[in-house]
């Protein structure tokens, strides 16, 4: 029945933008987090004082680091590709990396939320036709004896 | 899936756009309140992780302490740590009622919608979780 295909087609779709949903969803919180550090580091500019910071070398090994008054940050770009930007700069650039990731997400829910409705009309649409041929064997039924 | 429409009986009654429009409209509702039961569930636990972590600030005599910002933990001294602590607390409570508020509203849409549907469809139409 091509409709139960449909639905397959459907579901298939739906598997991979709530896969898309998800590595969104994780990048958010992300960039929010080095959009803090840098914000931090901004902030220590003016103290004179550098910023010490344990890090995390291996899984339960952890490190000092001592991070002295810069005025710039490196970000890393993806594909083994890291810049060097001015503190303002790197704001600048994680603050529309935010702006894209969540305005791809809002497009992403909308897609989600068509597809949803379409799984929905689907769904109903067998159970009606299904519905309606059971009507029609009921009917052809009671109208049999009476032809015989 | 809540919302199938099982009628066995062939039922008579048509079904119009507004009453496909209306099941679609319940199924979003419907995995939205889900998403919000998730999202409060989080946002109650980050509630409960900075009160914890409040309280333990309390009790340290450390003049340092280690604040985790992104993937490191930065030495920060302990007033600029509780002022910290504070703003998220106030963050994630306003965040906390938004998402309930939204929970409220969907609960009540849905209600509506189940009285409209319930009233044309009676029992060819099951809008209960399974």
């Amino acid at each position: 029945m091509p409709s139960t295909c449909r639905l397959q087609q459907y579901r298939v779709v739906e598997m991979k933008l709530l896969a898309q949903q998800r590595d969104l969803q994780a990048k958010i919180p992300d960039i929010e987090k080095c959009l803090d550090i840098v914000a931090t580091l901004q902030a220590k500019k003016g103290s004179g004082e550098a910023l010490i910071a344990d890090f995390e070398v291996s899984e339960g090994i952890y490190s000092r680091a001592r991070i002295e008054e810069s005025d710039s940050v490196c970000l890393w770009l993806g594909a083994n590709v890291m810049l060097q930007y001015s503190c303002e700069e790197a704001t600048t650039l994680l603050k529309k990396n935010l702006e894209n990731a969540k305005a791809s997400l809002e497009v992403l829910v909308a897609d989600l939320h068509f597809l949803m409705d379409q799984v929905t009309i689907t769904q109903v649409t067998i159970a009606r036709v299904y519905n309606w041929d059971v009507h029609q064997r009921k009917f052809r039924q009671a109208a049999s004896p009476k032809e015989s | 899936m809540a919302g199938d429409m099982a009628g066995t009986s062939g039922s008579e009654v048509e079904v119009t756009w507004e009453d496909q429009q209306n099941i679609n409209k319940f199924g979003r509702l419907n995995n939205r309140l889900h998403e919000l039961h998730d999202e409060i569930k989080t946002a109650k636990e980050t509630c409960e992780n900075l009160e914890d972590a409040s309280n333990e600030l309390i009790l340290t005599d450390e003049d340092i302490v280690r604040f985790q910002i992104g993937e490191v933990f930065a030495h920060v001294p302990k007033d600029e740590v509780e002022t910290r602590i504070e703003n998220m607390k106030e963050e994630t409570s306003k965040n906390l009622e938004k998402l309930e508020e939204e929970k409220e509203s969907v609960v009540a849409q849905m209600a509506e919608l189940k009285k409209i549907l319930y009233g044309k469809f009676k029992d060819s139409i099951n809008l209960e979780e399974d």
